[in-house]
């Protein structure tokens, strides 16, 4: 079996607006890449939106990062920080991973 | 009565029907839609259209004094209307919150491209001429409703974000919007009717049946919107059908003032009378998130926008003729 890391997976959903401002501060907290995938609709305490309403703002955009537990945790403090009033979702999980020194 | 005849000839347009379509088929739950990116290439072209045809009328007519008259009062028009509108507000649904309040102001203040578009085929198909460069103004009279709203807010105690202010000014400033219709005003000033025959086939011909599919899209939009109108006050809804009217009737006098045709007046009262759904609500996410969505998209979009296309247009044409 080959071997597998530990690693922290950060989901960050947040609105399309605020994803420019969101990719900014990955890169200026030193985050070695991010993957960013459309979402399609949803519902929350914000009301329901869905990726084809008639202004693209209103819809959400989720940016993923992999990264070791001290970094996974100093991006989440940030985005936080960064979006606190926002109707946003940030998660952070475990997840196992192949390639060690990539992330 | 003309008004009637007007209001009869806006609504049995292939347009008009169109968006009544729309709404009819969203609200009985159809699965129709518009793929998204085909209402975003439609949107390009109706705004590349427009612009196109905008430049190339002040190539043929010249610049005078009222372009610049048109644009100032585009302007400060914009700037004015939310304060109009947070004072109607406060009054039809005090217990709405400032930021919301503010944010909803800045959407009156602002304005919608294709309700200008539907003023514009209706005033073709009534025959009554109006300026080219009003499409400038359509371009001037986006933003300052955003920093009215903005300012609005900061004073009632609702801090704006404004941390970012570069990606603020960007979506401000250089949204897509503004800056194809300044961009394609300019490529039409500079062309001109010559260069315009060029892509005419194009841009010119196909530009109706465009609108009408573009109207259709916007109906099935305005009733995904519908459902929203129970979750907000009755004084809010009123506020959605009375501010258009009233914007339109100083948009009115104020084209009347400086000199506009009947045409280019009732086009300041179309512009001041309608409410923005794409501009203001990505600014407004950006540096008010605390303000409803639910509340301005839905007043804007599923109120007023209708209002507008089918009741206001007719209504504001038979005012203005009646002005001059």
């Amino acid at each position: 079996m080959r071997q597998r890391y530990v690693k922290k997976r950060l989901e960050i959903i947040v609105e399309n607006a605020l994803v420019r401002r969101v990719l900014s501060l990955l890169q200026s907290e030193g985050a070695r890449g991010y993957t960013v995938l459309p979402a399609s609709s949803g519902a929350g305490d914000a009301g329901a939106w869905q990726r084809d309403d008639i202004t693209p703002a209103l819809g959400r955009t989720a940016i993923l990062v992999v990264a070791d537990e001290d970094q996974a945790l100093r991006l989440a403090e940030a985005a936080y920080d960064l979006l606190a009033d926002h109707a946003t979702m940030i998660l952070l999980s475990d997840v196992e991973v192949f390639r060690n020194d990539q992330y | 009565m003309p008004f009637l005849d007007a209001a009869l000839t806006n609504l049995l347009t292939p347009m008009i029907l169109a968006f009544a379509l729309g709404v009819a088929a969203g609200l009985v739950r159809s699965d129709l839609s518009i793929p998204e990116a085909i209402g975003k290439a439609m949107a390009i072209y109706l705004m590349f259209a427009i612009g196109l045809k905008g430049g190339v009328a002040v190539n043929e007519q010249g610049i005078d004094s009222r372009l610049v008259l048109a644009l100032a009062a585009g302007g400060v028009i914009s700037f004015l209307l939310p304060f109009v509108a947070v004072a109607l507000i406060r009054l039809l649904s005090p217990a709405t919150d400032i930021a919301t309040r503010a944010a909803v102001a800045a959407h009156y203040g602002s304005i919608s491209v294709v309700t200008f578009l539907t003023a514009a085929e209706f005033l073709r198909l009534s025959g009554v001429a109006f300026e080219g460069f009003m499409v400038a103004v359509v371009a001037i009279m986006e933003t300052p409703a955003i920093v009215a709203g903005l300012w609005i807010a900061r004073r009632g105690g609702a801090n704006p974000s404004l941390a970012d202010s570069g990606a603020l000014f960007r979506e401000v400033f250089l949204n897509g919007s503004v800056v194809l219709l300044v961009g394609t005003f300019i490529i039409g000033w500079i062309v001109g009717p010559a260069g315009a025959s060029e892509v005419k086939a194009f841009f010119d011909t196909p530009f109706k049946g465009v609108l009408t599919l573009f109207l259709l899209d916007m109906g099935l939009l305005a009733a995904a919107r519908v459902r929203g109108v129970g979750g907000i006050s009755v004084g809010l809804v009123v506020f959605g059908l009375v501010m258009p009217a009233l914007n339109a009737v100083l948009g009115g006098l104020a084209g009347y003032a400086i000199g506009l045709s009947a045409g280019g007046a009732f086009l300041l009262a179309v512009l001041a009378a309608s409410a923005s759904y794409i501009a203001v609500p990505a600014a407004m996410r950006l540096a008010l998130p605390q303000a409803n969505p639910g509340v301005y998209i839905t007043l804007s979009l599923a109120i007023t926008f209708p209002f507008n296309v089918i009741v206001g247009i007719p209504l504001y044409l038979a005012g203005v003729q009646a002005l001059y």
